[in-house]
């Protein structure tokens, strides 16, 4: 008799975990954001940046 | 032995703040440490592409990016990046934006989960920031990805193979899944313990406060 062929079951799908810390820090610290990398309180490229994208 | 803190550090390639951030952060464990922090640290980078529209092979140099794709002016895109190499050398980073080759870095993610899985993940997260930022080298081609990986110890043919076939694909995308379920919109972000979240290359002193907290925390609660 042939043995059933099982699926292979080393993919698991990731459980998302919602937010769960405390946010501590300097809330102006430097990010980059959607390919933009400000620096505070120096160049605005925000702003620069509020026209969106072109492609 | 006390288990380490862990650290999830979401965080890009292509990305300055993501290398001042590294620098800071390292010295912010330096400073926990030298103020009598015991318990070791266990980093983990997570992947977030902050341009996933990027074209492998971009075809101009930063400037250009962000003067194309943001509509950023191109004489404050030039100031903002030569105030960000200024910033960087005080960190000790060389940045080069004129030479630098703008890609998607997707692949690099993809390394990067390989290298976890292989236990040289903080190797290859170095090796690939000082190939963008410092030597120019291109970050989004399988091939040159291989030569990095190969230097850190990596297994250059399996590197190929595993990348050309998008094993770790799904792995990226879930780590960006989950930045967008923690409200993770910019990077560097990190996650301390679990317990504390940290935007942004904050100064050593706000890390090092951060993971003496955590600490305190595992020690209240054991």
């Amino acid at each position: 008799m042939t043995e059933p062929i099982t699926e292979p079951t080393t993919q698991t799908t990731p459980t998302l975990r919602a937010p769960a810390f405390q946010l501590v820090g300097d809330a102006e610290a430097p990010v980059c954001v959607d390919g933009v990398c400000a620096i505070p309180g120096a160049t605005d490229a925000d702003d620069a940046a509020e026209g969106g994208r072109q492609d | 032995m006390s288990e380490p803190l862990t650290i999830d550090v979401w965080s890009d390639i292509a990305c300055p703040w993501c290398y001042v951030g590294k620098r800071r952060f390292a010295e912010g464990v330096r400073r926990y440490q030298v103020a009598g922090g015991d318990l070791d640290v266990a980093i983990e980078y997570h992947s977030f592409e902050l341009a996933p529209d990027t074209p492998v092979d971009f075809d101009g140099t930063e400037v250009d990016f962000l003067v194309r794709h943001k509509r950023m002016p191109a004489p404050q895109v030039e100031q903002m990046l030569d105030q960000m190499t200024q910033l960087a050398a005080t960190e000790g980073l060389e940045y080069h934006f004129d030479t630098l080759q703008h890609t998607k870095t997707l692949k690099a993610h993809e390394l990067l989960h390989l290298a976890k899985a292989r236990g040289k993940q903080e190797e290859m997260k170095e090796r690939l920031l000082r190939a963008y930022f410092t030597e120019s080298r291109h970050v989004g081609r399988i091939d040159e990805l291989a030569d990095l990986a190969a230097e850190v110890g990596l297994d250059r043919d399996e590197v190929v193979r595993e990348l050309e076939a998008g094993t770790y694909h799904d792995a990226v995308q879930a780590d960006i899944d989950q930045a967008h379920a923690y409200g993770i919109n910019g990077v560097p972000f990190y996650v301390i313990d679990g317990r504390y979240g940290v935007s942004g290359a904050q100064s050593p002193d706000v890390f090092a406060q951060a993971l003496a907290q955590a600490a305190a925390d595992r020690q209240a609660t054991s």
